[in-house]
């Protein structure tokens, strides 16, 4: 669960919130699972969607204090790429220039191995859909990766 | 020969999803498509190199620590049972009464059979029998963390602990079953097929194999326990969180 949300949101902090606000929405909503999936696709399934709320979250911070301290975001940028090293840093850009679905579902297909038809229940989306998404994520990475080696 | 491979159906095959043969097949005969995934290959490689850190073994207890204040408690049987005696609810309430009564007078005229289970389920009170199952419950999931993180040192101690626990199991999946508590009958269902798996486990390496392989089922289940323990008795639950290395 850890390493899912990891990889989701790229650092450790975020992922520790990811973990515990899943746990928390599935003892809530423990009524709602149906047993129609195995719990433990539900539990992706709430977390890839706790994941995705906080980068929307990150997203609309990090926009805010872009207008105000537009200097202090870009060392501090430069600073953590120095410090997770370069590939951390291109994979980290590349999952920023994924759209959630994709995101989601390379995360799901790459790092976790979870086949197409997996990840189309766990996103709740077509298998067509799951497999485009999944290509959609493979182009922009290789694109990232690409770019930077020129 | 077939035409050139796309991107789409490399990054397939690179995830095992595509027409394997075929395609395996044409990147033999291929330099220009071999080349092509030589160097897709080499990227998501590279990519699945990045390692995640490593939370340690606590991790599962940490995280239930952090979140239990934010516990409260699930709806109980007590309320429940307030609920349906609320005043919209009196007409379903009329009717269970004259099934009651005509399942007292079955029972009282009808034919006798006895046995264990219709025993427990009129006779022991509920609270009681809940914190049998309850303890039952603790039991369960010392086994599974236990077989979730132990090498088959003590295999035929694990296989006799398992079937203790798979006879107990049926009594209680019996009387959950009678008492109309289909959820805890569905997870003691569940559950029995584990144990019963657990006691008759040898100890080949395939046996070996397989019980990694359930590695991720044993993580679920013992999620399912853990929130099962916690409606029955949400101290308890809360004060001993147990290592689970799947959070």
């Amino acid at each position: 669960m850890f390493r899912l949300a990891f990889r989701m949101v790229g650092n450790e902090f975020d992922a520790d919130e990811v973990v515990q606000d899943t746990f928390l929405k599935a003892y809530r909503n423990l009524d709602r699972f149906d047993g129609s999936s195995k719990i433990g696709t539900w539990l992706y399934r709430i977390a890839t969607n706790c994941a995705l709320d906080l980068l929307r979250s990150r997203k609309r911070r990090n926009e805010k204090e872009e207008e105000t301290v537009d200097v202090a975001e870009t060392a501090l940028s430069q600073e953590e790429k120095l410090y997770h090293g370069q590939m951390r840093a291109r994979i980290d850009e590349a999952l920023e220039h994924m759209a959630p679905k994709e995101r989601s579902a390379f995360v799901l297909r790459h790092f976790e191995s979870y086949s197409i038809a997996q990840i189309s229940d766990v996103l709740g989306i077509k298998q067509d859909a799951a497999k485009h998404a999944v290509f959609r994520a493979v182009k922009k990475l290789r694109g990232i990766f690409q770019t930077r080696s020129a | 020969m077939k035409k050139h491979i796309s991107e789409d159906e490399m990054t397939l095959f690179y995830y095992g999803e595509g027409a394997d043969s075929d395609i395996a097949a044409h990147l033999e005969q291929c330099g220009l498509c071999a080349k092509e995934y030589e160097d897709l290959e080499a990227l998501l490689n590279q990519v699945s190199a990045e390692d995640v850190p490593d939370r340690g073994p606590d991790y599962g207890a940490r995280i239930w620590r952090k979140i239990e204040p934010c516990l409260e408690a699930r709806p109980t049987l007590i309320s429940k049972i307030r609920g349906f005696f609320q005043p919209n609810n009196l007409v379903m309430v009329g009717s269970f009464a004259l099934i009651a009564l005509a399942a007292f007078l079955m029972g009282r005229f009808g034919p006798k059979t006895p046995d264990n289970v219709s025993f427990i389920s009129n006779v022991v009170p509920e609270n009681l029998l809940n914190s049998r199952v309850s303890d039952h419950l603790e039991q369960l999931q010392m086994l599974l963390t236990h077989v979730k993180h132990e090498d088959a040192g003590d295999l035929k101690l694990r296989q006799d602990w398992a079937r203790q626990l798979a006879n107990d199991n049926r009594l209680y999946r019996q009387v959950a079953y009678n008492q109309g508590d289909q959820n805890m009958a569905n997870l003691l269902d569940e559950l029995e097929f584990t144990l019963l798996e657990l006691a008759n486990q040898g100890d080949s390496p395939q046996v070996e194999v397989e019980r990694v392989e359930q590695n991720e089922e044993h993580t679920e289940i013992l999620f399912k326990i853990r929130v099962l323990r916690s409606e029955m008795n949400p101290k308890q639950m809360l004060a001993a969180p147990s290592d689970d290395r799947a959070l």
